[in-house]
């Protein structure tokens, strides 16, 4: 297997682990928080709440105007 | 009008500006989804949600979701892995391998699919979405 195939093969797995822990966290009493609540938990700040923005504006700088 | 009618008014009215916001929002990803990247309609087409979305998270800030559940520390730090992975392999490939053909960062294998107009104006879109989830969290 060739070192960039290895390298989509981790990003799949990933993602994959991000899909699985979300659907594990929407099950009834789960013990798990949601992608979304994780986020949620980071922008009970306001450091956090400027950093997880400041991450999204930066993002989006980065693929769509970069 | 009781009270129940204006409240199914009240519902009407904000549906209909939902609707109306959020079509706004998919014809503005398409036409930034058109636009190519290093030009200066780009940089504007970024910085235009984010003004906006900053704009409203400081001065009218919408309700916002309830705080997350109490969970369990293991719960958040599961949430480490993928996390911790993500960062780790984009800094392997980033910084030590220069995000080479053979080791490319997610950015470098996204420019491909981002090529086309519709996968890019769908990116676009579901950036401003997610922007619009975080001014509520």
């Amino acid at each position: 297997m060739s070192s960039r195939a290895f390298t989509i093969l981790l990003f799949g797995l990933i993602a994959a682990g991000i899909l699985t822990l979300d659907l594990l966290a929407r099950r009834p009493e789960s013990k798990l928080p949601t992608f979304g609540e994780v986020f949620g938990f980071l922008s009970q700040r306001r450091v956090g709440r400027v950093l997880v923005l400041g991450f999204w504006g930066w993002s989006g700088w980065h693929f769509f105007a970069r | 009008m009781t009270s129940g009618e204006n409240a199914l008014e009240r519902t009407r009215a904000n549906t209909r500006w939902a609707v109306a916001v959020w079509s706004a929002a998919a014809v503005f990803a398409w036409v930034a989804g058109g636009l190519e990247s290093f030009t200066a309609a780009a940089e504007v087409a970024v910085l235009l949600p984010v003004l906006v979305l900053f704009g409203i998270a400081v001065f009218a800030p919408p309700p916002r979701k309830p705080a997350p559940r109490q969970v369990p520390l293991r719960g958040w730090l599961a949430w480490l892995v993928p996390i911790l992975g993500f960062c780790g392999l984009e800094v392997v490939n980033g910084f030590i391998f220069g995000s080479v053909p053979a080791h490319p960062t997610w950015s470098i294998l996204m420019d491909p699919v981002l090529e086309w107009h519709p996968a890019r104006a769908a990116a676009v879109l579901i950036w401003i979405v997610a922007g619009w989830e975080l001014v509520r969290r």
